[in-house]
C-alpha cells in the first residue's frame, strides 16, 4: 500500500478544507510541527479515514463529538468533520473516505453519525465490498505496526510480561499480520468439523444394532463434549467482556487522575480538618475548666515580682547566716582556747582578732528568718508554676484554632478546584472505583471457571475421540463413509496443529533474526550483540557471550520497539507506509542519527512528524540525504487553526 | 560503526519478503514428512479457502466443509491410510 493524498475538512485543529500530497518516490517525509500544531491529529486524521477511531493518551479512544474543528467564538459546538485518504494497492487506486456528519431522520430531529465510502478505480464499492476490501488491505488490529507515536512503542514491553492482556492482544497482532491466521482458523474450522462428523459417526452407528451402544455412548460423549465446548466459549467470551470493562474503567480513572489527585488530598484534608477541629476542643475545654486559676495568670507579673525580690532577700538572708554560723564557732574558740572545727590551740592574739570581728547576730534567729523566707518562695513558685500552664494551655488553644482555621482554608480551595468538574464526578468516580474492584472478583473467578472447563472439556474430547476411534476400527459397513471423514479429518487437524507450531517457531526465528539486524544498525552499544524472542515476540537484548542485558533504558526500549516493526515489516506480507508521531523522544543523537539512516530501508513510504526540539533538522537533512523526498510545516493560524504547508519552516 | 542496514541475500528491495505462500509452503513441507497420507491438493483447497475468507469466520467454516466433503465425493476409497492404523490427534484448541 502507498498513501496518494490526504484530504482533511475541519479535523481537529485543520479548518476549513486542506490537502496533503506525499511524496510520489521512496523514502522518508518529514512535518514538522510545534507542540499544539496539529501532528497527533494528522496521525489521527489518517487513523481515522482508514478505522474510524481516534486515539488520544493511552490509545484511549476520543468522543467524536470533540474533534470537529472549533470555531474562535463558539467552542461548545458539536462540529462536523472529514477526512478522504487516496492510496493505491495492487495496481489499484482507491479513495476512502470517512465523514462525522449531523444527519436528520424522518422525525426532523438531527444526529451525528460516522459515514464512510471506498471508491476503486473511479466505481464505488457497496457496503459488503467496501468491508471486506477494507478488512483485506489494512486491518485495524495490524494498525500499530503502520501508524504509532511514542506511547505505542512504550506498549511493545508488555510482550515481555508472560500473560498480560496488552502483551496477548499485541501476540495476536503480531500472528495476524504476519499471516498465521490462516493456519490457527484452519486447524480450528477443520476440528469443528471433525465434531460434526463425530456426531454423524455416532447416528449412524446407532441405526445398527451391532454398534447401536458404541453410537449411543459416543453420541452421549459428543453431546457433552459440546456442552463442555460451548461452556468453554461462554467463559471466554464473558472473560473478554469483563476484561475490555476492566480495561475501560482503568483507562477512564487514569484519564480522571488529576481530580482522583484531588479527591484524596480533599478527603485527608477533611479528615485533617476533623482532627485539628477536636484538638481545639480539648484545648478549649481543658482552659475552661482551669478558668477558676486564671486569676493565677493575673497575678503573675506581682508573683514574678514578688518572687524575684524573696530569692533576692533569701541569698542575702544565706549569707547572714554562713555569717553568724561563724561568728558563733569564733566565740567558742575564744572562750575554750581550742579551735571547735581543728582541735588546735587560738592563741591570745587570735582570740582578739576573733572576738573584734565577731557578728552580733544570733544564728537561729536568721536561720528561722531564713525559714519563712524559703516557705513564702515556694509558695510563690507554685503560683507561678500554676501560671505558666494555664498560659500554655491559652497558648495551645490559640495554635489550635489556627491550625484549624488554616485547614480549613485549604480544604476550601480543594473544594473550589472540584467544583470545577462536573457536578456528581466524585460520586461517579467513588462509584467507578467500587465497579472496577467488584469486576476485578469477577475476572478473577471466572479466570479460575474457565480453567477448570477447560479441563473438562480436554476430558471429555478424550472421551470422544476413544469411542470415535472404538467404533471406526469395528469397521462395519454402516459408518464406512463416517469413518472415513472422521479418519480424513483427524490427520488433517493434526497436520494443520503441527503446522501451527511449525510456523509459528519458523516466524519467531525469522523475526528474530532481523530484528536483530535491525537492531544492530539502530544500536549505538557495541557490546549489545543481538536480540532473542520469546515465545510472545517479547524481544531481550543480549551480549555477545549471551547474557541478557537487564533493566535495558527507556531509549532502548523504543530502539527494540523500532527493530521489531521493522522486522515486521520485513516478514509481513502486508507490508505499508509508516507514519509516526515524535518517535525520537526518548533517543539520544547518535541513536536518532541510526533511526534516520535506517528507516528508509524498513520500509519505502516513511512520515516522520517532528518537531524542532527532538529532531534537528540539519542532521536529518543531511542523515536522510536523497531519502528525503518531502518536507512540510504545520502553521499556527490559531490556537484553534492549523494550516498545512509544504516545505520546511520558512 | 553500527552494522549497515543491506538488502538481504536475495538481493530484493527490503520489503515484503513473506507472502501468503510461506504458509502454504511450509504446511506442505510438514505434511510431506509427517503427514504424506493427507492429500496435498485438499491441504492447498483448504488454505485457500481460509486464505479467501480470512475476516469472515463463518464463511470460511463452509468454505472449509465443502472442500472436504467434495473431496471425500470425489476420491476413491480408500485414498489414504494405509496402515489402518489411528492418526494422533493434535492439538484441538
Amino acid at each position: 500500500m502507498r498513501l496518494v493524498a490526504l484530504e482533511v475538512t475541519d479535523f481537529g485543529p485543520y479548518r476549513g478544507t486542506q490537502q496533503f500530497s506525499f511524496a510520489s518516490e521512496p523514502g522518508v517525509e518529514l512535518v514538522w510541527g510545534e507542540n499544539g500544531r496539529g501532528k497527533t491529529s494528522f496521525l489521527n486524521a489518517v487513523r481515522w479515514a482508514l478505522f474510524g477511531v481516534v486515539l488520544g493518551r493511552a490509545s484511549s479512544k476520543i468522543d467524536l463529538s470533540t474533534v470537529g474543528n472549533r470555531d474562535d467564538t463558539d467552542s461548545s459546538t458539536v462540529r462536523s468533520f472529514k477526512a478522504t485518504l487516496t492510496f493505491t494497492h495492487g495496481g489499484h487506486t482507491y479513495k476512502l473516505t470517512r465523514a462525522y456528519r449531523e444527519e436528520t431522520d424522518w422525525t426532523g430531529a438531527g444526529a451525528f453519525r460516522e459515514r464512510k465510502s471506498l471508491v476503486k478505480d473511479g466505481d464505488v464499492l457497496g457496503p459488503e465490498d467496501r468491508d471486506r476490501e477494507l478488512a483485506n488491505l489494512l486491518p485495524e488490529q495490524i494498525a500499530r505496526f503502520f501508524l504509532f507515536d511514542a506511547e505505542l512503542l512504550q506498549e511493545y514491553e508488555q510482550l515481555l510480561t508472560p500473560g498480560s492482556d496488552a502483551g496477548e492482544k499485541l501476540k495476536a497482532s503480531i500472528e495476524r499480520v504476519l499471516g498465521l491466521p490462516i493456519l490457527t482458523q484452519a486447524r480450528d474450522d477443520v476440528a469443528a468439523h471433525l465434531a460434526i462428523a463425530r456426531t454423524e459417526q455416532a447416528k449412524a452407528a446407532q441405526k445398527d444394532k451391532t454398534t447401536l451402544n458404541l453410537g449411543n455412548d459416543l453420541q452421549l460423549a459428543s453431546d457433552e463434549a459440546e456442552n463442555a465446548r460451548k461452556n468453554v466459549a461462554t467463559l471466554a467470551e464473558l472473560l473478554e467482556d469483563l476484561q475490555n470493562d476492566v480495561n475501560e474503567m482503568e483507562k477512564q480513572l487514569t484519564s480522571s487522575n488529576r481530580f482522583r489527585g484531588l479527591l484524596a488530598t480533599r478527603n485527608a484534608k477533611r479528615e485533617e480538618v476533623e482532627r485539628l477541629a477536636a484538638r481545639s476542643k480539648d484545648r478549649n475545654d481543658e482552659l475552661d475548666a482551669a478558668a477558676g486559676d486564671v486569676w493565677r495568670v493575673v497575678l503573675a507579673p506581682l508573683v514574678a515580682q514578688e518572687l524575684a525580690s524573696i530569692e533576692t532577700q533569701t541569698d542575702a538572708v544565706n549569707h547572714r547566716l554562713v555569717a553568724a554560723l561563724a561568728a558563733r564557732q569564733a566565740a567558742r574558740a575564744v572562750s575554750t582556747g581550742v579551735c571547735p572545727t581543728c582541735q588546735q590551740a587560738v592563741g591570745a592574739d587570735l582570740a582578739q582578732t576573733l572576738h573584734d570581728h565577731g557578728s552580733a547576730e544570733d544564728a537561729d534567729t536568721v536561720q528561722a528568718e531564713l525559714t519563712t523566707l524559703r516557705a513564702r518562695r515556694d509558695v510563690l513558685r507554685k503560683l507561678r508554676a500554676d501560671g505558666n500552664r494555664i498560659a500554655r494551655l491559652e497558648e495551645d488553644a490559640n495554635q489550635a484554632r489556627v491550625d484549624l482555621s488554616d485547614a480549613e482554608g485549604q480544604l476550601r480551595d480543594l473544594q473550589a478546584q472540584m467544583d470545577e468538574a462536573p457536578a456528581g464526578t466524585a460520586e461517579a468516580i467513588g462509584a467507578l472505583i467500587d465497579t472496577l474492584g467488584q469486576k476485578n472478583v469477577s475476572l478473577a473467578n471466572t479466570r479460575r471457571r474457565l480453567k477448570d472447563s477447560r479441563e473438562d472439556l480436554q476430558r471429555k474430547d478424550q472421551a470422544v475421540v476413544a469411542l470415535s476411534e472404538k467404533l471406526r476400527r469395528l469397521g462395519t459397513a454402516s459408518t464406512g463413509a463416517e469413518d472415513r471423514k472422521v479418519k480424513l479429518l483427524v490427520e488433517l487437524q493434526a497436520l494443520l496443529a503441527a503446522a501451527v507450531a511449525e510456523f509459528r517457531d519458523r516466524l519467531r526465528d525469522r523475526i528474530e533474526d532481523e530484528a536483530s539486524k535491525v537492531f544492530r544498525a539502530l544500536s549505538a552499544e557495541r557490546d549489545y550483540d543481538r536480540l532473542r524472542i520469546n515465545d510472545n515476540y517479547g524481544l531481550t537484548i543480549l551480549y555477545a557471550d549471551g547474557t541478557e542485558v537487564l533493566n535495558r533504558s527507556s531509549g532502548y526500549e523504543h530502539v527494540v520497539a523500532l527493530s521489531l516493526i521493522a522486522a515486521l515489516q520485513r516478514c509481513s506480507p502486508m507490508a505499508g507506509p509508516i507514519i509516526t508521531d515524535s518517535p525520537f523522544g526518548r533517543l539520544d543523537a547518535t541513536h536518532k542519527k541510526h533511526v534516520l539512516q535506517a528507516l528508509p530501508q524498513i520500509t519505502d513510504q516513511v512520515v516522520l512528524l517532528v518537531h524542532d526540539d527532538e529532531l534537528d533538522r540539519q542532521s536529518a537533512v543531511n542523515e536522510l540525504n536523497t531519502h528525503l523526498v518531502g518536507e512540510h510545516h504545520l502553521r499556527r493560524v490559531s490556537g484553534r487553526h492549523t494550516e498545512i504547508e509544504a516545505g520546511a519552516h520558512p | 560503526m553500527p552494522e549497515p542496514l543491506t538488502p538481504d541475500a536475495t538481493g530484493q528491495p527490503i520489503l515484503s519478503t513473506a507472502r501468503v505462500e510461506d504458509v502454504f509452503a511450509a504446511t506442505e513441507e510438514v505434511r510431506a514428512a509427517d503427514f504424506p497420507n493427507v492429500p496435498a491438493q485438499l491441504l492447498a483447497d483448504v488454505l485457500a479457502a481460509e486464505r479467501d475468507n480470512l475476516d469472515n469466520r463463518t464463511a470460511a467454516a463452509r468454505a472449509v466443509g465443502r472442500v472436504v466433503d467434495g473431496y471425500l465425493i470425489s476420491a476413491p476409497m480408500p485414498t489414504f491410510g494405509s496402515t489402518g492404523e489411528p492418526a494422533q490427534e493434535g492439538d484441538s484448541a
